[in-house]
């Protein structure tokens, strides 16, 4: 329940933030990648890194993130696959024994099947879904944020205080 | 609102976030690495493995281990061995590349197969260790020891044999169906040929001709006479072509009847065989109840050495193809982690030289006992060199002992080869529980050698045992006392043994081994038991031959009579009309030879058909 609503606050926070629709979509693309990739990984660091210091909606980070977690678990058998199909492909196996063997790249994991299916996957789908996300918050705002930022429900969300946390890292 | 491209103000949060976690990596850093490690040890090598404690020293690039208890596979209730303190000086560079060498290690304080307080849990993941000991999970049971027929004396009395399940009366089947079949061939193919009319013919014409003279007929007419006789020659010589490839025909169905009765003889051979397993005669030969006494262990034994070996070829694979290998445990699919080895860049694991100091039998010196391993690696490929372990120590005293170990993992080429040698003196043996009977072997204090070597897929391996303190005591307190008159025996013979002198040895290959043991006990126990039955199985055995033989003696005969009937009946129907052909060529022949002369020499002589 708590997620829930966190997750409705963030979408809440986000749709209405300050943020451009281009920053918010930035952010969810971003975000996605926490989501669909496995977490503890290297790149997740990085790409955390951007969401933080990068111009970008952190909200819009988080809402991808949320949304995208449950798409990962779903889609981990084909990031397998692809992975597989990557990893034990011949003509790209010297490449990957030059990684393996490099100072600090084995440890980004992008030897592990899902985690290389699932950055690779994350990396083709990162300027659509960005372009969707931007066309989605513009046509939001321009349809139903004003009625909804008038409702009840906003109201009593945006007072928590969990928005306040929010407010350190929303677009400038 | 701005729209820069960095957000400077976050900046000091992240780095707040990464000072945290640095923070947290200083306090609880080392029990994450032991907890890691335990559940890494464990899932490798498909037992629990415990870690009392672990210490990070960062500026040294040193590990300390302390409590290591890794539980024995093959019995939770003991711990395979435990050690000490381990101290591991690490390379720090190779870190860089996630690989793990360890320069040097230092293992004091290591005891083998200590009782657990508590036993250890069923490893139950899916991993190597566990993948390995499924493939050897039916090994042992190839050697299909059975247990030692013990029955009571009584029950080789009994024998019920059912007709209709016995060989020797199938095969006098099959022998009297073929026997007939080859009969009735030949009868068709005889009649067939029909020489009566041609031998009855040339007869006549031979017999016409010999009444008369060349003279008297004219040249015109002792011409015709020849050519006559030439046209009859070559008649007979046509029949006598068919005859002679009956004649051949009857030779093969004979020889092949010859073979029936012959399978006849062996079918008899392996009822007998049968018959006397119906008896459920105990064994008395010496190498088959050494077998069905210390089989099980000894299968038991070499099982272990194969899973070893087996894990180690897992883990340490030849080659410099890619490995996989799970991946790591997470809520998410673990996937499969893959490793890219190369030549001339670091394995992903690397033991250089390793030390160990351990505790034996009765030692409290601490030192007495040390032990080596060398050049321990994920990727024997790219490190070049076999990995080498080996142990030695003694005890002087009251009670002497030594232990003196050495082995080589070579999976440097693509067939690897993995040896074992190890010999014990002073050692407490184990016991033996005798499988299917109620006794308990204890060897006492003695002597124990073990050589195992897996050369590609080839086995070869040796154990023996030697004690003077041999006792037995039955263990079947329930029923305090033998069951039967020849468990009684068994336990009188073990009574009279007080040494233990086993010797096994092992072969083939891993799908196909063979198992060779002898002992002393199973001697004497052959001995006792032959002494005892050997009249009894004498008569029983015979009463067996004389069954078998009155059950089959109604089809064999049959069969045998058959056969006869086709040898003598047709090989002289077929002799009868190669005589008369012979005869009536001979006649042809000696009036073609006048006629031809008659004619002036005008004619040539036909060649006489061979």
């Amino acid at each position: 329940m708590l997620a829930l609503l966190k997750l409705l606050q963030s979408v809440f926070a986000t749709l209405h933030s300050e943020g451009t629709p281009r920053q918010v979509a930035w952010g969810m693309a971003l975000g996605t990648c926490l989501g669909l990739t496995p977490l503890v990984n290297l790149h997740n660091l990085v790409v955390f890194f951007f969401l933080c210091v990068f111009n970008v909606s952190f909200g819009g980070g988080m809402l991808g993130w949320a949304l995208a977690v449950p798409l990962g678990f779903a889609l981990d058998p084909v990031f397998d696959r692809i992975g597989n199909a990557l990893l034990m492909n011949p003509g790209l196996r010297p490449m990957w024994t030059a990684w393996y063997n490099m100072p600090g790249v084995p440890y980004t994991n992008f030897n592990n099947t899902i985690v290389l299916g699932s950055v690779v996957a994350w990396l083709i789908l990162l300027l659509p879904l960005y372009g969707a996300a931007r066309w989605g918050v513009a046509r939001y705002r321009a349809t139903w944020g004003q009625v909804v930022m008038n409702s009840k429900l906003y109201h009593a969300v945006s007072a928590s205080k969990l928005y306040n946390v929010y407010r350190w890292f929303r677009p400038e | 609102m701005t729209t820069g491209l960095f957000r400077w103000k976050a900046i000091l949060p992240f780095l707040l976030v990464t000072g945290l976690l640095a923070a947290l990596w200083l306090l609880f850093g080392a029990e994450f690495v032991r907890r890691s490690s335990e559940d890494y040890a464990t899932t490798t090598l498909g037992t629990e493995v415990d870690i009392g404690g672990l210490a990070i020293t960062e500026s040294r690039s040193r590990v300390t281990v302390t409590g290591l208890q890794v539980a024995d596979p093959y019995d939770r209730s003991r711990n395979l061995f435990e050690a000490g303190r381990i101290v591991l000086d690490i390379d720090p560079v190779p870190l860089l590349e996630k690989k793990l060498v360890i320069d040097q290690m230092e293992l004091t304080g290591l005891r083998f197969m200590v009782p657990r307080r508590t036993p250890a849990r069923e490893i139950k993941s899916v991993g190597i260790a566990q993948r390995v000991r499924t493939q050897l999970g039916d090994w042992k049971h190839q050697f299909d020891v059975p247990l030692l027929s013990l029955t009571p004396i009584d029950t080789i009395k009994a024998l019920v044999l059912d007709p209709t399940k016995l060989g020797t009366v199938q095969a006098a089947q099959v022998l009297t169906r073929q026997g007939d079949s080859v009969r009735k061939a030949l009868e068709t193919a005889i009649g067939a040929v029909q020489p009566g009319p041609v031998i009855d013919s040339a007869r006549a014409l031979a017999t016409r001709l010999a009444a008369t003279s060349p003279a008297r007929l004219g040249v015109q007419g002792s011409v015709q006479a020849a050519a006559d006789l030439k046209r009859a020659l070559d008649q007979l010589g046509r029949v006598k072509q068919q005859v002679a490839g009956l004649g051949q025909s009857a030779q093969s169905g004979v020889k092949l009847l010859g073979q029936g009765v012959r399978d006849l003889d062996a079918a008899r051979e392996k009822d007998y065989q049968f018959a006397r397993g119906l008896l459920q005669l105990p064994s008395i030969s010496a190498p088959d109840i050494s077998y069905l006494l210390f089989g099980p262990a000894t299968a038991s034994m070499f099982e272990q050495a194969l899973y070893y070996t087996n894990l180690g070829r897992s883990y340490l694979p030849p080659g410099l193809d890619p490995l996989r290998k799970p991946g790591p445990t997470r809520l998410r699919m673990a996937g499969s982690t893959i490793a890219f080895p190369k030549l001339k860049a670091w394995p992903t694991f690397l033991l250089r030289q390793g030390k160990i100091g351990f505790r034996f039998g009765g030692d409290s010196t601490a030192g007495a006992f040390s032990a080596t391993v060398q050049g321990l690696t994920s990727e024997p490929a790219i490190y070049g060199r076999p990995t080498l372990f080996g142990a030695r120590g003694a005890l002087r005293g009251a009670v002497p002992l030594s232990v003196e170990l050495g082995g080589a993992l070579d999976h440097v080429t693509a067939t690897p080869r993995d040896s074992l040698r190890a010999s014990l003196a002073g050692v407490p043996l184990p016991a033996f529980n005798l499988p299917g009977l109620p006794y308990r072997l204890t060897p006492g204090r003695g002597e124990a050698s073990l050589a195992f070597a897996l050369d590609g897929d080839r086995l070869r391996g040796a154990w023996s045992l030697h004690s003077a303190q041999l006792s037995a005591a039955l263990i079947d307190l329930a029923q305090g006392k033998p069951q039967t008159p020849l468990q009684a025996l068994v336990g009188r013979v073990l009574g009279g043994v007080q040494s233990l002198e086993l010797d096994a040895r092992l072969g083939g290959t891993i799908s196909k081994p063979s198992l060779q043991i002898s002992s002393n006990v199973g001697d004497a126990l052959a001995g006792g038991i032959r002494n005892v039955l050997g009249q009894e199985v004498t008569r029983a055995e015979a009463r067996v031959r004389a069954e078998v033989d009155r059950q089959t003696a109604q089809a064999v005969g049959q069969a045998q009579k058959l056969v006869a009937g086709v040898e003598k009946n047709l090989g002289r129907e077929i002799g009868l009309q190669s005589d008369q052909l012979s005869k009536v060529d001979t006649l042809l022949q000696a009036q073609l030879k006048r006629y031809a002369g008659g004619a002036g020499g005008l004619l040539k002589l036909p060649k006489i058909p061979s």
